[in-house]
């Protein structure tokens, strides 16, 4: 028989993959991704209706996890600050682009979780959801201007990551001893 | 405006026109259309971040991530138990939450503890995903030792007998410890275990806390360090041990 959705259901179908894509690129960790994903998800079981507009659910639910994750990570972990990372402002070759094509999408998460935390948040909400500069410094509370340079200097960060990823494949293991062994009479 | 101000804030401008009407990209985009090397940079920039964009959204959530989320909430929303077992299975190890009081809630928003009690009785009652399901022990154990992370030995009295749910590795004060979840007759008990070399100040005798209706007792051996909790009760919790 079947069962017709609620509204909660329709929410988390909505919203449950980009907010463990973003849970994850924050915590680098899928065990942490999946209870911070499912924490966000339970406060918003439980505290949800207080908020009026449900149009902003979307917004309410990645300042939620963002806000989770800072409150619950280590507090041993500091925040890294690279004030002197150049803003994007180097050209972008194609075969650049087209080697970024031939990447999956697991090594692109997997870079995107290696940019400096400070960077991180806003990049992944920029690529995953497409939130605008606005929202971004909504979601997270900073100004709109420290998200402009974030992305930027985030982007040029996240590049040099890539360029690594990119070159990893093309890396072929020199196997001297077969070689060694087919020079033999 | 110059170049490089003007490739600083198109830095957060979306593709496909999204940030058109915003004028805060006004000028910016003007210089674009004027200056070719600039319009060219924005080009290869949009490349970029469109490819990245598609990329990230091919990255999948674990199996079984939508389930637990479902069942974990709905448990919160109606603070009754969760009424189809098979689901639970799914979503093992979520908190029973109709077991727990408010107030037991509001202090498990804290995670971390004072001790590894308080963390593992924190823990234990929000919800959780668990990274291997099986009921079968020894299977948790190898899953445990392929993670390099502490696996139980010597279960001592029922706990020993009972069938498994799944497990999962953690971070406690940075160090890798694991969480065994097992079950018994459909009440679940979350065991966590520590290596002694990483804790050596933990106090291996055997201690029983309470908070609420939830229980722990733990306790050590040569190597490892246990801590078994359950919104069943202390009582039931002890009775494991015997």
């Amino acid at each position: 028989m079947a069962v017709a959705k609620d509204a909660f259901t329709g929410l988390v179908d909505a919203y449950y993959a980009s907010l463990y894509r973003f849970a994850y690129s924050l915590s680098r960790s899928e065990t942490d991704a999946g209870d911070l994903t499912q924490q966000t998800f339970y406060i918003w079981a439980t505290k949800g209706h207080t908020l009026h507009d449900v149009a902003k659910a979307k917004s309410w639910l990645f300042t939620t996890l963002h806000r989770e994750f800072l409150r619950t990570r280590r507090r041993d972990q500091r925040w890294t600050f690279i004030e002197d990372l150049p803003v994007a402002q180097t050209e972008i070759p194609a075969e650049e682009i087209d080697q970024l094509r031939q990447l999956d999408g697991a090594a692109v998460m997997s870079a995107l979780a290696s940019v400096d935390e400070i960077f991180r948040a806003p990049l992944t909400l920029f690529y995953l959801e497409n939130f605008s500069y606005l929202e971004i410094a909504e979601t997270l509370g900073i100004p709109p201007g420290t998200v402009m340079s974030r992305l930027s200097r985030g982007k040029t960060q996240l590049r040099n990551l890539l360029a690594v990823a990119e070159a990893k494949p093309n890396i072929v293991p020199f196997d001297a001893s077969h070689t060694r062994r087919k020079q033999q009479p | 405006m110059n170049p490089d101000e003007a490739k600083f804030i198109l830095s957060a401008y979306r593709a496909q026109g999204r940030d058109a009407g915003d004028p805060a990209f006004s000028e910016a985009l003007e210089l674009a259309d004027a200056d070719p090397n600039l319009g060219r940079w924005l080009q290869q920039q949009q490349a970029f971040d469109a490819v990245v964009s598609e990329k990230v959204a091919r990255f999948t959530p674990p199996s079984g991530l939508r389930e637990s989320i479902l069942a974990g909430a709905r448990i919160g929303i109606r603070k009754v138990w969760w009424r189809q077992p098979r689901a639970l299975a799914i979503a093992a190890c979520i908190a029973i939450l109709s077991a727990v009081s408010p107030l037991i809630w509001r202090a498990a928003v804290s995670v971390e503890g004072n001790t590894l009690s308080e963390y593992a009785m924190n823990y234990a009652s929000r919800p959780f995903v668990l990274m291997e399901h099986s009921q079968d022990i020894s299977q948790l154990k190898a899953w445990l030792v392929s993670h390099n992370a502490p696996e139980p030995v010597n279960l001592p009295g029922e706990l020993a007998r009972l069938k498994g749910i799944g497990c999962k590795t953690l971070k406690y004060q940075g160090k890798k410890i694991s969480l065994v979840c097992f079950d018994r007759n459909g009440t679940e008990y979350h065991l966590f275990i520590a290596r002694h070399s990483d804790f050596p100040d933990l106090a291996a005798t055997l201690q029983m806390r309470s908070h609420g209706k939830w229980g722990s007792v733990s306790w050590g051996d040569a190597e490892h360090q246990y801590v078994l909790v359950s919104a069943a009760g202390p009582d039931a919790v002890r009775s494991l041990l015997l």
